[in-house]
């Protein structure tokens, strides 16, 4: 059987799961011009056999945010260890994932570590900001 | 793999001879109004509906079937390969809650009242603000004397009150002639509303206020709080005694009567 979408399952550090659509579990409340932060996520290929290949990381932007962006930065995937240096790293608002930053394959059980920015500066106030971390690729059946 | 329309072709659909009820043809021409023309074998057949679940393409290769003698309806593409990968994506929410910028205020911020008014009965009297009822005239009512503020100290959104003063400026007739205990309340408008004024929090004893001697009262640092936050909009006079009738000047009297000074960090 292929890889399916629940087989694909976000993670907070300490493999902490993150609840569909819960307020706050990435980021907690900001203010408008608030300092940029970023938080590292994961996403875990929980399949027992197959490799999700061709792999790539784009945004879903609330429409109603404003000058608000989230952006993502993808990292060689991590298996429990290794560290990243978030300051480093390429970030992209891309929307569609043909736009897309191009992730490594993800074998299974294997993470691929996400950084998501937010930056406030311009950002509208919103009640609450609704923005998408989107992590897909091609499954062998 | 690719297939010449010959190779998919079984049979001629409009043979009314023909034994096959199903046939492979070709999309040849697509219409507006859904109907296509297929090429098959031996030649064409225009005007063909098409199965609502599938959207037509020039050129697919799809299977037809004969309802009668006459009458075709195309069913679908016909596959030439399948897939061996499937596309998979998933998706978090991040949601959080984007709250106004932090104001840089003076501290304290200092807010004037916008309009002060009394209410008393079923009306608004005066634009003094009185508390309690003078001897003799409780027949009418106690008076409920209210500052009102706008939205101006919500401009401290995000910040925390240690500190709420409010000025009584007693004019200097009426009322009790000596010291009197000023009792105040929260109360919810931003401005005058149309019928009696609505108090949320109990009355308050901040202090006494004579004649001609403005004062800056304390109240509860909570209720200084409530007015950042927006659950508390202004301030007014609840005691229904006499003995503490009083009256303070309104905003046109004294433009200082009612100052709210907020201590904030």
């Amino acid at each position: 059987m292929a890889i399916s979408e629940s087989q694909l399952v976000w993670l907070l550090a300490g493999d902490q799961p993150i609840p569909a659509a819960t307020l706050h579990a990435i980021f907690g409340p900001g203010r408008v011009n608030g300092a940029t932060e970023t938080v590292v996520i994961y996403a875990r290929n929980d399949h027992p056999s197959l490799t999700l290949t061709a792999v790539k990381l784009w945004t879903g932007q609330d429409a109603a945010g404003g000058g608000f962006s989230v952006a993502l930065a993808a990292q060689p995937y991590l298996n429990n260890s290794g560290s990243i240096n978030v300051d480093t790293l390429s970030y992209s608002t891309a929307t569609t994932k043909a736009a897309g930053i191009a992730v490594n394959d993800v074998p299974p059980g294997y993470r691929a570590a996400v950084a998501v920015r937010r930056t406030l500066t311009g950002a509208g106030t919103a009640y609450p900001e609704h923005n998408r971390v989107i992590l897909g690729g091609t499954s062998p059946i | 793999m690719s297939l010449e329309w010959t190779d998919v072709v079984l049979a001629d659909p409009f043979d009314p001879r023909g034994t096959e009820n199903a046939a492979r043809a070709i999309i040849a021409n697509i219409y507006a109004n859904g109907l296509v023309d297929l090429q098959y074998k031996g030649g064409t057949a225009k005007n063909v509906p098409v199965s609502a679940s599938y959207a037509p393409r020039t050129g697919d290769v799809v299977e037809v079937v004969r309802r009668n003698l006459s009458s075709l309806l195309v069913l679908g593409p016909v596959r030439t390969f399948n897939a061996t990968t499937v596309e998979v994506d998933s998706g978090v929410s991040v949601l959080y809650n984007v709250e106004p910028a932090l104001v840089t205020s003076a501290n304290p911020l200092v807010v004037d009242p916008t309009a002060t008014k009394s209410f008393r009965g079923s009306d608004w009297e005066r634009d003094d603000v009185y508390q309690g009822a003078a001897s003799g005239a409780t027949q009418y009512g106690y008076w409920r004397g209210c500052y009102f503020y706008g939205a101006t100290p919500q401009q401290l959104s995000g910040r925390r009150c240690t500190r709420l003063r409010i000025r009584i400026s007693r004019k200097g007739e009426g009322g009790v002639i000596s010291n009197v205990a000023q009792y105040l309340v929260g109360h919810v408008h931003e401005a005058q509303p149309g019928g009696s004024p609505l108090f949320t929090t109990g009355a308050h004893l901040a202090g006494y206020a004579t004649r001609n001697q403005p004062i800056d009262l304390d109240l509860p640092v909570g209720w200084g709080q409530a007015l950042i936050d927006g659950s508390l909009k202004g301030f007014g006079h609840v005691r229904d005694t006499t003995g503490d009738y009083s009256i303070a000047y309104s905003k046109v009297g004294d433009a200082a009567t009612g100052r709210l000074t907020i201590d904030w960090v």
